[in-house]
Formats: structure tokens, sequence, C-alpha cells
């Protein structure tokens, strides 16, 4: 298909009642909300409910709600918020039950992440990139997927726009550094395996 | 955008300068232009430029790879269907169909999923290449042909372009085509849209599929036309000549134009000549992703002769504006109302 109408077409006509208009809408955002969505958490079953709650929502709420300025920065924003509460819940949960390890953590993930990958480089920087602190990840989320500029990062992650540039040249400083780190084991290795030899 | 702040940046700065960041990821005609020339002037930043473009594109890649399947997009919308209108799902008559129909069920599944997957295989598409709203673009296709994309377009290219065999392209979308004739092979070319299918040898042509209707165009050569739902196929041998199908009601309508003004649109300019006005909206939310609506409707009816540059939706509006002596106003940032 090719693209319909704008989003703030599309979100006037669900504030009149149309459900073809909010299938529209929830088709064109559930991979994109997915994906960011793991830049914070690694729980599919967990973002789906959050997708679901967020989309039950902005029906509750159509006829008293104002057609945001840019639907995108909304629906990622207001998502995140989201999420962010379901996560602490669990954690909180997770806590009364005294249990530890790791929750964000899902095997069989990243194992798809690796196996996707064509190439030796783009497996290598999946994982750096999953080795990120979430906030890292998810800045670069914004910024490489999305396009968004500071000025849109900063309002949907809450922070300043000096905090949203820091924050970006911090994951690209930290990626350089694990790239430089593993060249030198490597080195290490292959002038250990030339003593041998 | 000034080429002197760029004097001492390395792969990191670039990586993180929201310019440059825009150029990867859009490739703008304006940043390209910039970026292109700063590359030729300073030659010895270009290894730090590749860096920073396989950081930036890898890493879209890698974090756009969670997806949705299509089993589970459809779960989920049925999901928040069935919230909104707070009916139980469909599971409970699946549950009480007896074990024999179950299993003819999976077997009827299974078989059509592999009869669907057969045509998949037999032609698959393998580049897409998709117009912005209010954005003209030209491609040149494996065997130079050549593709004016219109705005709000898509063109997806089949894999096989060796020149042996059949070329195959899908239109969604406009599009103006100027397809090379390879005498040797004879390798014909086709053209796919929802609705119909349209095989050339080498000629010139305007095909525009949107929602259920497609509209052909020809400008020179020849073109046969063989419609999705019909059985009989269609000729197209005069410049000028204009077929609409409309795939829901399976009709057929032979029109003559002016292709010249029909397909003015790859100039830039779209031509109206004594066009209704409700034509012209449409057209124009084609082009534009816009909804404009009309508070004296009798006009819309009124036929008009003019022209909006596809690029340009303020010109446009204001074109609009002096022919019909009319205001429009903004109703928000998409929206306008002519009064």
């Amino acid at each position: 298909m090719t693209k319909g109408l704008h989003d703030q077409v599309l979100w006037n006509d669900i504030r009149q009642g149309s459900e073809q208009a909010f299938s529209e809408l929830y088709f064109r955002y559930d991979d994109i909300l997915l994906s960011y969505g793991y830049t914070l958490i690694k729980d599919r079953e967990l973002i789906k409910d959050s997708i679901q709650e967020l989309f039950l929502d902005i029906w509750k709420r159509r006829n008293t709600s104002l057609v945001p300025e840019k639907v995108n920065r909304y629906l990622l924003k207001a998502f995140r918020r989201l999420l962010l509460r379901r996560i602490n819940q669990d954690k909180k949960k997770l806590k009364e039950k005294e249990t530890t390890g790791d929750i964000t953590e899902n095997p069989e993930e990243d194992h798809l992440i690796a196996q996707e990958s064509e190439n030796h480089q783009h497996k290598y920087l999946s994982q750096m990139i999953s080795t990120l602190p979430n906030r890292q990840r998810e800045i670069i989320y914004l910024k490489y997927y999305q396009g968004f500029t500071y000025e849109e990062i900063a309002l949907i992650m809450g922070i300043q726009h000096e905090a949203a540039w820091n924050l970006l040249s911090r994951a690209i400083g930290k990626l350089r550094e694990q790239a430089i780190d593993v060249k030198h084991i490597l080195c290490l290795f292959l002038s250990f395996l030339w003593f041998f030899f | 955008m000034i080429p002197e702040k760029y004097k001492d940046y390395l792969a990191p700065d670039f990586a993180s300068d929201e310019d440059f960041i825009r150029w990867v990821l859009n490739n703008q005609p304006v940043d390209k232009t910039f970026w292109d020339k700063l590359i030729s002037e300073k030659p010895e930043k270009k290894k730090e430029i590749d860096q920073a473009r396989k950081l930036i594109t890898r890493s879209r890649d890698i974090l756009s790879t969670p997806q949705f399947s299509q089993e589970e997009k459809e779960q989920m919308h049925q999901k928040l269907a069935d919230a909104i209108h707070n009916t139980k799902s469909i599971k409970g008559y699946i549950g009480r169909a007896p074990v024999w129909v179950r299993w003819a069920a999976v077997i009827f599944i299974l078989a059509a999923g592999g009869i669907t997957f057969l045509f998949i295989q037999e032609s698959q598409p393998s580049f897409k290449y998709e117009t912005e709203f209010g954005q003209i673009h030209t491609l040149t296709l494996p065997d130079s042909s050549l593709v004016r994309l219109n705005a709000n377009s898509c063109l997806t290219i089949g894999s096989d372009w060796n020149g042996q065999q059949d070329r195959h392209v899908w239109l969604e979308g406009e599009g103006y085509f100027e397809v090379k004739k390879l005498p040797l092979t004879r390798a014909r070319f086709f053209v796919h849209t929802n609705d119909l299918v349209i095989q050339v040898l080498g000629t010139r042509f305007n095909v525009n599929s949107r929602n259920s209707q497609t509209s052909v165009v020809l400008d020179e050569g020849q073109i046969k036309l063989a419609f999705k739902g019909r059985d009989e196929e269609v000729i197209m041998e005069d410049p000028g000549d204009k077929i609409d199908y409309e795939s829901t009601t399976h009709r057929v309508t032979q029109l003559k134009v002016n292709s010249k003004i029909h397909n003015s649109w790859k100039e830039g300019i779209q031509l109206f000549e004594k066009i209704s006005l409700i034509k012209i909206i449409e057209k124009m939310e084609e082009i534009y992703g816009v909804r404009i609506q009309v508070k004296n409707t009798s006009l819309l009816e009124r036929n008009l002769t003019m022209g909006i540059p596809v690029e340009d939706l303020n010109i446009a509006l204001a074109t609009i504006e002096s022919v019909l002596g009319l205001r429009i106003v903004q109703l928000n940032e998409h929206e306008f109302m002519i009064e």
C-alpha cells in the first residue's frame, strides 16, 4: 500500500469515532513500538501488553484528546512512560518474591538477533549495541532509526537538549572503545599463536 | 550548514552531527549536494565519513529487526478490536468444531500456504523504492529503462535483470515509464499493479494505481493490458489512449486524453485542463497527503484549467486561491478549507 493520509488526519478521524482510522494507525506503529520497546527491555510479552494498553487508552480517550503536534513523537513518549512504569512494577514484584537475577535477559532473542545478521561485523556491532546501557541503546534507536532531532529526543526522554547530545556521544564512544578492545585481544591472540609455530 | 565547521571532525563527531545523520538517513537532494561537495573538496575526510555512515546505517538495521510476524500482528489487532467491542474472541467457535473438521482445516491451511509459497517463489521482488509526499524521483533500472516516480508512490523491482529473462516491476501509486527495448533477446517488460498487468515491448506510458483503481495513459509505442478478475486483454497503441480499470466492479473505461497534459507531473508541474475541482482535490490529496475541504460544495463540479507544482504545496494552494478567487484557511497542519 502507498502511504495514506497524514497521522494527524487519522487522529482526527479517530476522535470522531472511526475504527478504520484507528486500525490504520495501529498497523502503522505496532512494529515501531516493538523495536522501540526492545531497546528498553527484552520481554516481548510485556511489550505486547503495553502496546495494547496504549492503544486501548487512545481509543477510550478519543472524545477528549487533542490532536498531537507530532503523532509519532507523542506515541513513543506515551509508550515509553507506560512501559517503564510496568518494568518498575515487575521489578517490585520480583523483589517481594526475593528472587534475584537479571530479568531483562532473554537468551532466545539474543540468539535470534545473532542469527539474522549477515556478516561478521554486523553480528559484532549488534552484540555491542545489546551490551550498551538501556538509555544509550535507546538514543541510538531514536536518532539512527527514527531520525528524531535532539530537541525531539529531549522531549521524548524527558531530558535536556545538551544531555541528549552527550548521551549519544557517549554511546558512540563506547561502541568504538569496545571495538578497539576486541581488536587488541585479537592481536594478542595472534601473537600468542605466532609464538608457538 | 557551513563546510568550515567540519574541518576537524572525526568519525564520532560526524556520527553525532544532526545534519550529517539526516543526510545518511534521508538522502534529501539539498543534503546530498552539500555532502558530495564536501567530500570532493576534502577527500581526506572520506574515511571518517564512511566510518560514521556505516555506524549509523548498521545500527539502524540492527535496531529495526524486532518485528511482528503477520500472524502476531493479526492476533494483537483482533485482541484490541475485541477489547474495544467488549466481545469474546472467536476462539470459542473453533474449539467446538468436531475433530475431523479441525484436521480438515489444518490440512487446508497447509495446502493453501504451500501454494501461496510457490507463487511467491516464482517471481520474488528484490528492491523497493518509495517517494515521500510532495517528492518526485527518477529511477534508472538495471536495463537502463527510466521510471519517474510521482509523490507518495512505491516501485518494487524484480530480481532477474540479466537481459535474457522478462523484466518485472510492481507499482503502487503513480509512475511514468520509458522502457528500453531489448531487440536481441526480446525480453519483455511487465508492470504489475494491484489490479492489472501491463506487458511492454519498448515504449513510454503513465500508470497510476491507487486504492482499487488503475489508470494507464499511453504516450508512445504499444502495450498490452491484462486485468485481474477479467479474462480479456486490451492492446493500447495510439498516443493519448487512456484506460481506467476499477477492480471492485471489474469495469474497464476507455478514454482519449491529451497525454502531454495528463503526464505533465513528470516535469514537476501537474497540469489540469478543464478538470473538475473535486478531481483536482483528489489528486492533491494523493500527492501531498493533506485533506482539503470545500465550504461551498457547488464548487466541486466546476471545471478548472491550471497547474500545480508537485513539490510545493504552498504554491499549489495559492494557485487555487487565485483561480477560484477564494481564500483557503489552514485548519491544522494537514487540513485545509476552501472558504
